[in-house]
């Protein structure tokens, strides 16, 4: 049953968490070729590891795992104490998730983050996300947000995974009052997709 | 589990090579269907291979480690990311040994009697009336020590549910549980690690295996095998659980009294198409029904901790059935109310919106209180194979569903403000920026605005986020088979020797959570099963 698919860009001709179309995405004038525009030098410089090195994405692009990484930082944005997406690894660590999920789930992924690149036209704006400011990304986003079903749909699905793998890590706990497991030992998944197993594979 | 039953268990890291495997009965999926239908073959003497596809985790290894990203991975279909096609409602289903149990809330109910009777009524179900079912509930509620929650299971968000419910007037009871020993921990959907709470892997699952069963775990079917019209087989292939992809090895497995499918609401249709099963009903695949849920939140000035102690110890059943108007249009009701119970980073998933606003909401988790329903929904959605082979599930909330709802936020805010919450959060795509802050979710402050508010409350996909946790209905049963997959016996009635034994069977939701009804009706299918074939 589950047969792998040689990968294809056919994320937007059937419906994936984005309820896609090939039409909704010909409608924002992005035709049906995800190739992110923009500076690949930039796009390195937003995911560029504290030590100088790039990293090396399992599913992902680098300009994917770049736009991921800018998009979780206005998801889940620093402050009060909470860590940066960047700090926790969040992009990262969806990459590697979606090495143990269905294709269609990168597929999906993205499709999304192509959409949320380079769907500023539909808002009258030719900007890349990656290149707003912080306030501008946030007004892209809730534009997104509250707009059709396939903006709602993208920016819904990425929600959730940034969320989610934001708040499982111990080090924003401090932060919302969980004091966190009783158990005293961890036992990660034989499919490890945790900031351990990221440093594991990074030698 | 004893020593002695583990070794009855292959796992990936112990499989060599492929095999061929030749048993009286084949069993696909191990959860509450699975493992009671292969206790009663066993105990008949018949020589029982149960497979699934999930990994084995107990206790006592440790491999309940409490966090919600390693379990998870480790214990949810998909690793607990599979949605339907719109991405609006999570599908949740158990990958590992013991199902969806593992991970489930144990609250337990019986089969109601009016659900029953439509069945009959309606669908020609046979030997599954109520009064039919009960020797088996008794024997389920005895062997898996169903009672009714006692007080100190009551965390403080049920007890703010029951104080908020009584005062508006509802009718609140004690949710009967499947627990022995609880430590009250919260980590119920983590997988106890106390082996505290009653799921299959510490109760039925033991048994089939002490009853001389055998079970391979990390093996996945592929299709049923057919010769000559009737089911002989099973074609599998052992996954690789570090990467959750083929091993390379592969099963092929001769049954020569019966293939049982139980792999879940969700999966056994699926199974079914792809090894080109004959349907005549044209039913095999639709009415897919999973009780889409979702909660309503309350922000208290006192800490309620909601993750920790049980999920629900109380409960208000009285809006279970659905009420309309002479000419059938909805009136009220069609859902549970229930204290909800999240651990954080589901919490943050389930709160609404993203960016400051939920960061700030987030800042709150401890004052967080929260009531939930799903719903007993009317209509049904599909389930279908993708390009890939894949299961797509096809879900809208429309209509009457969608009502039924709103009827419940409704009440869900007025359980809330009644008992002390200052403010209610609906968590839809409401996003404001109020005094140069953001604010997420719609908000309620007062009795009198929740009739406004929840009429303004957008239900679409990817607004508020559901889960639905008790699909049913995809192979139903019933007395034709130009109108249904399965005979009363639970047998494909084009298919002899086949059998699925999980809720695709019923014809509908079943309006309580439906583990004990699965149970139940499990072991009346295997029971047919053994006089037809025994
Ligand atoms: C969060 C949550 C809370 C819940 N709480 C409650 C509750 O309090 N009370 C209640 O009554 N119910 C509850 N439920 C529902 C209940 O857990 C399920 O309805 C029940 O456990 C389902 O049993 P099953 O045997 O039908 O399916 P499952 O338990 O899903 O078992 C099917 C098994 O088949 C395996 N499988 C699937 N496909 C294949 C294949 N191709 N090859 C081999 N194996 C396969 C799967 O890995 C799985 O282990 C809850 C569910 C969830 C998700």
């Amino acid at each position: 049953m589950q047969q792998r698919t040689p990968r294809s860009l056919a994320a937007f001709s059937r419906r994936g968490f984005l309820i896609g179309s090939a039409s909704a995405l010909a409608a924002l004038g992005a035709g049906v070729a995800l190739v992110m525009r923009g500076d690949p030098a930039a796009y390195r410089e937003l995911v560029r590891l504290p030590d100088g090195t790039l990293p090396t994405p399992v599913r992902l692009s680098i300009k994917e795992l770049a736009v991921l990484s800018a998009l979780c930082d206005r998801l889940v944005p620093a402050g009060n104490g909470l860590p940066s997406a960047k700090e926790l690894g969040i992009a990262r660590r969806v990459d590697r998730e979606l090495a143990f999920l269905r294709d269609k789930m990168s597929d999906d992924v993205r499709g999304a983050l192509f959409l949320i690149e380079h769907g500023g036209v539909a808002h009258g704006s030719a900007s890349r996300f990656c290149a707003l400011d912080d306030p501008g990304k946030d007004a892209r986003l809730a534009a997104m947000w509250g707009g059709g079903a396939l903006e709602r749909s993208c920016v819904a699905g990425m929600r959730i995974l940034a969320l989610f793998f934001t708040y499982v890590d111990d080090r924003t706990w401090p932060r919302i009052g969980y004091s966190g497991p009783l158990v005293g030992h961890r036992s990660t998944p034989a499919a490890d997709s945790s900031v351990l197993a990221l440093t594991r594979s990074a030698g | 589990m004893r020593p002695e039953l583990v070794e009855r268990i292959l796992e990936f890291g112990a499989v060599t090579g492929s095999r061929n495997e030749e048993v009286d009965a084949v069993v696909v999926g191990s959860g509450c269907g699975g493992a009671v239908v292969a206790k009663e073959l066993a105990g008949a003497g018949w020589s029982v291979l149960v497979l699934e596809r999930g990994g084995l985790y107990l206790a006592e290894r440790g491999d309940f480690d409490q966090r919600e990203d390693d379990m998870m991975a480790k214990l949810g279909a998909g690793r607990g990311l599979d949605t339907t096609v719109d991405g609006g409602t999570a599908v949740l289903a158990g990958n590992n040994v013991g199902g969806a149990s593992v991970h489930y809330w144990a609250d337990s109910h019986r089969l109601p009697r009016d659900r029953c009777e439509l069945f009959a009524r309606e669908h020609g179900v046979q030997h599954r009336s109520y009064d039919e079912l009960v020797p088996w509930f008794e024997r389920i509620e005895r062997d898996l020590n169903i009672h009714e929650a006692p007080d100190e299971l009551r965390n403080r968000n049920n007890w703010l549910f029951l104080e908020g419910a009584q005062r508006i007037g509802l009718e609140v009871e004690r949710v009967r549980q499947a627990r022995k020993n609880c430590v009250r921990s919260g980590y119920c959907m983590q997988g106890c690690a106390y082996d505290a709470k009653q799921s299959q892997l510490v109760t039925y699952v033991p048994e089939a295996l002490a009853r001389g069963a055998r079970l391979f775990a990390d093996c996945e079917v592929e299709r049923v095998l057919v010769e000559g019209g009737r089911a002989v087989g099973a074609q599998a292939r052992f996954l690789d659980r570090r990467s959750c992809e083929p091993s390379g090895h592969t099963l092929t497995v001769k049954a020569k009294r019966a293939v049982v499918v139980a792999a879940g609401g969700f999966s056994t249709a699926p199974l079914l198409m792809a090894s080109g099963i004959a349907d005549r009903s044209g039913q095999l695949g639709k009415n897919l029904q999973m009780n889409p849920g979702m909660r309503t939140l309350g922000i208290f000035d006192e800490d309620v901790v909601q993750w920790r102690n049980i999920p629900a110890a109380v409960g208000c059943l009285q809006h279970r059935l659905a009420r309309y108007d002479e000419q059938g249009r909805y009136l009220e009701g069609g859902f549970l109310l229930y204290p909800d119970q999240l651990q954080p980073a589901s919490l943050a998933a389930c709160l609404p919106g993203y960016g400051e606003g939920h960061r700030a909401l987030m800042e709150l988790a401890p004052k967080i209180g929260a009531v939930t329903s799903w719903i007993d929904e009317r209509f049904a959605g599909t389930v279908t194979l993708g390009d890939d082979g894949l299961p797509l599930w096809d879900f809208p909330i429309v209509g009457e569903d969608a009502d039924k709802f709103r009827h419940a936020i409704t009440l869900h805010a007025r359980i809330l403000l009644a008992a002390g919450a200052r403010e209610v959060i609906v968590p839809d795509r409401t996003l404001r920026r109020v005094d140069g802050r953001w604010v997420v979710g719609a908000r309620i402050k007062d009795d009198r605005e929740i009739d406004a508010v929840v009429a303004q409350v957008d239900l679409s996909p990817g607004s508020i986020f559901y889960a639905a946790p008790h699909p049913a209905g995809a192979a139903r049963m019933g007395g034709s088979p130009d109108t249904s997959v399965l005979n009363s016996d639970g047998e494909v009635w084009s298919t002899p020797g086949l059998y699925v034994a999980d809720p695709s069977a019923f014809p509908t939701v079943v309006s309580v959570d439906p583990s004990e009804s699965i149970m139940a009706w499990s072991y009346v299918t295997a029971t047919r099963m053994l006089e037809k074939r025994g």
